[in-house]
């Protein structure tokens, strides 16, 4: 009998989404009659069903759908911009740095085990700097954007 | 096929080829694409942009997360439309994608249950309840990630058992039995308030 109130009750849920057959429904029908749980079930399914269907998502601003398409046209377009952007940047930085180090290098008397762990160490640098300043400059445009939605 | 806006603006397609490319299917247009026109996805875009916002928005609770990453979806299918297979439609594979970004960006930033929904969740005509998007709120920021999807796809997206099956990769069983447990734990939050708020009426 329990497996039939659960049956029921999962039938009664389906019933609302479109998903029970002509038989399913009489079977619903018949047993609600009878059954004060399974009724009252129904009956909360009911007022469960109209609120959710109230539910909706806040809209965004007109301005989101009017420069959707263009946000994303600019950063396909702008790719490889960035992608050498930031090869040149890490480039001049390396040189600029091995400039200051140049003479430690090219001393014979440093251990190549040494030359290689600083020229390590200065590409790592070189690296999370132009890092560093490109997530600085997406985090800052966010921010500006959010402030304007509000 | 969701209806396009009216306005356009700056890059991409213009005027009249606009118009007339606003009828092509979704096959047509990504085969466009596929052959190098990048304006064409233009057309895939405006199509889809709506649902990819709201379903991001649902899942990450966030108006400029949810953006970016419908944005972010858009550019990762765009560089792998080459592999995407034409004679398939289009929406379920760029869910996934959709979908995949989303997750990865909740397990990232651990902002389950941490950024409040109700700035975003609204009720039709009855907005005045309070109480009521509150409890709703509640509840569907303790749903997990499985149940929260099936109940946004369900009722913001209005597909059935079988479309959702599809969207998601699931079997259908298995969808079932996540909005069944996600509407049960909904219900039981919401009937108290129901049943008070019934009285009351009467």
């Amino acid at each position: 009998m329990n497996d039939d109130h659960k049956k029921i009750k999962e039938l009664i849920a389906a019933s609302f989404d479109g998903e029970m057959s002509a038989e399913e429904k009489r079977m619903v029908a018949e047993h609600i009659e009878s059954c004060v749980s399974c009724r009252k079930a129904y009956e909360e399914m009911i007022r469960f069903e109209e609120v959710m269907n109230k539910m909706e998502l806040q809209k965004p601003s007109r301005d989101t759908w009017k420069y959707y398409w263009d946000s994303i046209y600019n950063r396909l377009e702008r790719r490889i911009g960035w992608i050498l952007f930031s090869v040149g940047v890490m480039i001049l930085l390396f040189f600029g740095g091995y400039k200051g180090i140049e003479g430690l290098i090219q001393d014979p008397g440093t251990p190549l085990l040494l030359k290689v762990g600083i020229l390590t160490i200065l590409s790592g640098i070189v690296i999370l700097l132009v890092s560093i300043f490109r997530e600085q400059i997406f985090v800052r445009k966010r921010e500006r954007y959010k402030e304007v939605e509000k | 096929m969701e209806s396009l806006p009216d306005i356009k603006t700056g890059f991409g397609l213009t005027g009249e080829k606009m118009t007339r490319d606003r009828n092509i299917s979704d096959t047509e247009a990504i085969a466009e694409v596929q052959d190098g026109c990048r304006e064409a996805y233009q057309i895939i875009v405006q199509r889809y942009m709506h649902k990819a916002y709201y379903l991001a928005l649902g899942l990450v609770h966030d108006h400029q997360d949810a953006l970016d990453l419908s944005q972010d979806a858009f550019i990762r299918a765009f560089r792998k439309i080459r592999k995407f297979d034409n004679g398939k439609p289009f929406f379920p594979w760029f869910y996934r994608v959709v979908r995949n970004l989303c997750l990865d960006h909740i397990k990232r930033r651990r902002v389950r249950n941490e950024i409040p929904l109700a700035e975003n969740l609204i009720l039709r005509e009855e907005d005045r309840d309070k109480e009521m998007k509150s409890v709703l709120r509640r509840g569907l920021g303790q749903l997990s990630f499985e149940q929260k999807e099936v109940i946004l796809l369900r009722y913001f997206q209005q597909l059935s058992y079988k479309e959702i099956a599809e969207l998601t990769g699931r079997p259908l069983g298995s969808v079932m039995s996540a909005l069944f447990y996600a509407k049960k734990r909904l219900r039981e939050r919401l009937v108290p308030y129901l049943e008070t708020n019934k009285e009351e009426n009467q």
